[in-house]
């Protein structure tokens, strides 16, 4: 229990923090990486589904808190993609950083594209634009900046813990 | 953890987003305000303080000198005063909006939403699409009221933001929207006259939006607060208008105090 509170605490502040602070600095042309979903895939990988689904559900629900106009809607897709990617654990490739962060990329993309449909009442006309010109950039971004992330934790033994 | 725990869980989750989904707006309003309070709060009380701490003795020193340029202005327009009511003529008299100050206490700059929350000490009779200002000049609007203390606030950089501008030295309107990184002036003529270094303000033309009650509201903003000022200008050859940058005034890096421009009232109380 100890273990799984200091895990998740760690990546929810993680999130939390690098959301507020880090990103804005490391901001290129506006595009920031997304670190509540970096987070929540690097815990989903370290941790599984149930804690994953959890730490996606309060991610989701602090990054639902400032646009209360949609409160939930990140809430939910958290959830269901920390517990998604809880149960890609055991099929991974561990120890190929290619291969997370191309799961960190496409979790951005996932989140993103629900979340765009869900705001713009079911894809407005400046769906395609804001996927395409926020949504690509920042899942790349995110991808990239996951390697490192993802050498710092296993330095750190926040990953594969139990394998 | 069995499997069917970890689907419970899910579940458990999936429930209660829902719930929160489909929530009344102003019930969400809510509830997204206390658990503000109890999740992220304590962050930006401490995260307030401490710029406080840092910026208080030079913020101080500012105000002790825009306070006595305030006084000598004061009592230069008293004297002008004075002489009109001589003369018999009127003073002519601003109706640009009353300021009401505020605190930022949290802000969040996102993909789709760049936003501040801001509070005021004294409730306030706002709604959405009040013009938010600073010193410097214009920074965003109202988006969503929390309570008459509390609000949400759209900054400039927000990918909706649109604002009908108007270059001072020139006269011309235009309309500024953000574009990543930059915030560029549109619907400007090729031929017209615009250079580098050209303020621009708020033209107080009235931007039409759509609110929650299916209602349609003016974004109005009073015509003179400073934007920004043309830091690029571009003809490209297959445009009909010009491509003008504009550097902005104001920003919200800071935690500062920033002002709500409400409406004044024919009574000239806001």
């Amino acid at each position: 229990m100890r273990v799984f509170l200091r895990i998740n605490l760690f990546w929810i502040l993680t999130a939390f923090l690098g959301d507020v602070v880090v990103g804005p600095l490391m901001s290129i042309a506006g595009i920031a990486p997304d670190f509540p979903l970096i987070a929540l895939v690097f815990l989903a990988l370290a941790a599984g589904s149930y804690p994953a689904t959890v730490a996606g559900f309060l991610i989701g629900l602090i990054a639902d808190l400032t646009n209360p106009a949609l409160l939930g809607v990140q809430a939910l897709l958290d959830s269901c993609l920390g517990f998604g990617l809880g149960r890609l654990r055991r099929r991974l490739a561990y120890g190929m950083p290619l291969v997370e962060a191309m799961v960190v990329a496409l979790a951005v993309l996932a989140h993103d594209l629900v979340y765009l449909l869900v705001a713009s009442g079911g894809g407005g006309d400046s769906f395609p634009l804001r996927f395409i010109t926020r949504s690509l950039p920042t899942a790349i971004y995110s991808g990239l900046l996951s390697i490192p992330v993802l050498r710092l934790a296993v330095g750190l033994g926040l990953l594969y813990r139990e394998d | 953890m069995s499997q069917r725990g970890e689907l419970a869980v899910l579940v458990l989750c999936c429930v209660t987003s829902i719930v929160l989904v489909l929530l009344p707006d102003p019930t969400q309003i809510r509830v997204a305000d206390h658990l503000g309070r109890v999740l992220t709060a304590p962050y930006w009380s401490a995260r307030n303080f401490l710029d406080d701490m840092f910026f208080l003795r030079r913020e101080n020193m500012r105000l002790h000198r825009e306070l006595f340029s305030l006084d000598l202005e004061r009592s230069h327009l008293d004297m002008l005063r004075g002489d009109a009511e001589r003369a018999g003529v009127g003073v002519p008299v601003d109706g640009g909006g009353f300021p009401a100050p505020c605190r930022v206490t949290m802000r969040r700059r996102g993909r789709f939403t760049t936003m501040v929350r801001i509070t005021s000490d004294t409730p306030l009779n706002w709604r959405p699409w009040l013009p938010v200002v600073n010193r410097q000049g214009m920074l965003g609007r109202v988006l969503t009221v929390v309570s008459p203390t509390a609000a949400w606030v759209e900054l400039m950089s927000s990918p909706d933001f649109a604002l009908g501008v108007e270059f001072r030295r020139t006269g011309l309107l235009g309309v500024l929207v953000p574009r990543e990184d930059r915030y560029l002036v549109g619907m400007v003529g090729r031929d017209e006259d615009v250079r580098v270094g050209d303020e621009v303000v708020t033209s107080g033309v009235v931007e039409v939006k759509d609110n929650p009650e299916g209602l349609r509201r003016g974004a109005e903003a009073p015509r003179g607060i400073l934007v920004g000022k043309v830091r690029a200008v571009a003809v490209p050859n297959d445009q009909v208008f010009k491509r003008i940058e504009i550097e902005p005034a104001a920003s919200c890096n800071r935690n500062e105090t920033v002002f709500v421009i409400l409406p004044v009232q024919p009574g000239g109380r806001p």
